[in-house]
């Protein structure tokens, strides 16, 4: 399949390398260093259990040379979707489906207005993966979930032609019927990962150990609940629970990524989940005053140190 | 009049200073660096109010017991060292002497009393900055008044003996005839904003002009005032609009101490902030969601970074 992974970092990289080391024809669009590492160096993926190289890359950073392309991995930051727009428009011709996997609930809605008639699914993944350096991508510990589907109604032919390629290179994926209900339930934990221990400076253990902080990530992770359900998204009736269930089985020491970006002073990813709830929270007429003190506290560095 | 300054930080240095100066009996109970440099060289201030002055031969010690009974007690120690502090000073106290806090916070006077009975202590409170530069060095930049007064309400001979000298001595002092009504009005300021520039990491300037941050800072003197209004203190109804215009108003530079004991990993004072208020709040039925998150998203810098 004619694959082309529009963001470059470590997601895209690991599935997209994984995809190109099973044989599929995978371009990589990048920039700058990445690019230049990609097609000097090619793509290395670091596992537990594995190793190994992709040479030669194909990377590009002008996308009219590498489109239309079957599948379009969509796999930015949240906030730079509306930048790599126009790359996503060259890369979309007629039978071109778009995945996107970003943080967030409505980046297959985003996409699909701004494509009007693109084929869009919708998508995400729990995978950890970073990028120590250029060129090289690092994924610990097991595969995490990567789910997939149509943005509304249940899976159809076009998302099974997408799930044999994914597992035949190798990838955790499923798929899903009810795709709003996977994204809404991320982003229950990764809002209230992410925004509780950014607001604290504290990673993930001890701020599940103190009873305040805890109230305070219990609280958020209620109110992203609370307006999934007035969005009309049922969660699973013990989505707290589970969500709860989770950090409990994760290591005291990890540091979400919001809480790495907001140290290294990089951009954050606050619009796609507390504005978003915050957002929606208001629209409906749902109180979430947990997740908008947390949006307020983050909001003014969300934009990262300038340079 | 004989007069003791336990805790010879900037407030307890500079009222020390300016009644030595005066020509009054002071004497310094000091601890580490600063205690030895008092001793060898004295007290050294620099003000642009009051000019610059050095008095070569200062009164300073670590132990109360050799200072005898005096007329009144400045309190100028740390609020987590009140009560071993209130404790400290016992050898100081002859039948008539009093004690005023220059503490943050509204319960100070309550804890001192706790420890020395009610009758020992004036409420107070200072609009007034001075630093510890250096050992020995004081930096006094802004020239607000100190006011006190009883607790009960209501002017008292004691106090006005107290106004007096400190006058005399070129300080701005002033007897209030409603202590805790100024004491409140200060508080439910200094703690929204503490808890609102701390929890943000950003400072007053920044909070006031962005909406989310402003709404929080609203939010937080509002349950202030709410408290202040259920322990029956009569502030004016105009207090919040005053708060505000007040932040707007304050230099670019301004950065309450919350946010810079954060920058540089000190020792937080989130007990005299939104712990008293959370607290209070538990016990006269006054909801006070906001200072409650605030505490949370503090709590794990309370005692420096967390690890």
């Amino acid at each position: 399949m004619r694959i082309a992974v529009l963001g470059a970092g470590a997601i895209g990289c690991f599935y997209g390398g994984l995809l190109a080391h099973a044989g599929e024809d995978v371009v990589f669009i990048a920039r700058g260093r990445q690019l230049a590492a990609l097609r000097a160096e090619g793509l290395e993926v670091l596992r537990d259990e594995e190793r190994f190289t992709v040479r030669p890359v194909q990377a590009t950073d002008d996308p009219a040379t590498a489109g239309p392309a079957e599948l379009v991995l969509l796999t930015t930051k949240a906030y730079h979707l509306e930048s790599v727009l126009p790359a996503l428009r060259a890369l979309v011709g007629p039978g071109t489906l778009v995945l996107p996997l970003l943080n967030g609930v409505d980046a297959a809605e985003r996409v699909a207005q701004a494509l009007p008639g693109a084929q869009v699914l919708a998508g995400l993944t729990y995978v950890p993966a970073n990028r120590p350096r250029p060129g090289v991508v690092h994924q610990p510990g097991p595969q995490r979930r990567f789910i997939f589907g149509e943005v509304r109604g249940p899976v159809t032919e076009r998302c099974q032609r997408v799930l044999a390629v994914l597992r035949g290179a190798g990838i955790r994926a499923e798929t899903s019927d009810v795709m709003a209900r996977e994204l809404w339930s991320k982003l229950m934990l990764v809002a209230a990962n992410g925004g509780v221990c950014a607001v604290t400076g504290s990673p993930i253990g001890p701020v599940m150990t103190d009873p305040d902080t805890r109230a305070l990530y219990v609280a958020c992770c209620r109110e992203v609940g609370a307006v999934a359900a007035a969005c009309g998204v049922a969660l699973e009736p013990d989505a707290v629970a589970h969500t709860l269930a989770h950090v409990e089985v994760t290591p005291g020491e990890m540091r979400p990524s919001m809480l790495q970006d907001l140290e290294a002073g990089h951009p954050l990813e606050l619009e796609a989940m507390h504005g978003t709830v915050v957002r929606l929270g208001r629209e409906h007429g749902v109180p979430v005053p947990i997740t908008t003190f947390i949006y307020a506290a983050l909001k003014l560095r969300a934009g990262g140190r300038p340079a | 009049m004989r007069i003791a300054i336990m805790g010879a930080g900037g407030l307890g240095g500079y009222y020390g200073a300016m009644l030595a100066h005066g020509g009054e009996s002071v004497a310094f109970i000091a601890r580490g660096e600063h205690l030895r440099a008092l001793q060898r060289d004295g007290l050294h201030m620099e003000s642009a109010h009051v000019g610059d002055f050095h008095l070569p031969q200062v009164d300073a010690t670590d132990d109360p017991a050799a200072i005898g009974s005096v007329d009144v007690v400045l309190m100028g120690v740390k609020a987590y060292d009140l009560e071993a502090a209130s404790e400290a000073i016992r050898p100081l106290l002859g039948p008539d002497t009093f004690v005023v806090p220059l503490l943050n916070g509204v319960d100070m006077a309550e804890r001192i009393g706790a420890v020395l009975g009610p009758e020992r202590v004036l409420g107070g409170t200072v609009f007034l900055s001075c630093n510890v530069i250096a050992p020995g060095r004081l930096r006094h930049v802004f020239n607000g008044p100190f006011v006190f007064g009883e607790l009960a309400g209501g002017l008292s001979d004691r106090a006005g003996a107290l106004e007096a000298t400190l006058r005399a001595a070129g300080v701005n002092a002033e007897q209030s005839p409603d202590i805790r009504r100024d004491l409140w009005r200060k508080f439910i300021m200094v703690a929204a904003l503490a808890g609102v520039s701390g929890a943000t990491r950003i400072p007053t300037r920044a909070v006031m002009a962005d909406p989310d941050t402003r709404a929080l800072f609203e939010g937080a003197l509002r349950e202030g005032e709410a408290l202040a209004r259920a322990s029956g203190v009569s502030l004016e109804d105009d207090v919040v609009a005053r708060h505000l215009a007040f932040a707007d108003g304050v230099s670019p530079q301004h950065t309450v101490s919350m946010l810079l004991d954060l920058r540089v990993g000190r020792r937080l004072e989130l007990d005299v902030f939104q712990g008293t208020i959370v607290r209070l709040g538990e016990r006269l039925g006054v909801p006070t969601p906001i200072h409650r998150v605030l505490y949370a998203a503090l709590k794990p810098h309370v005692n420096g970074p967390p690890a």
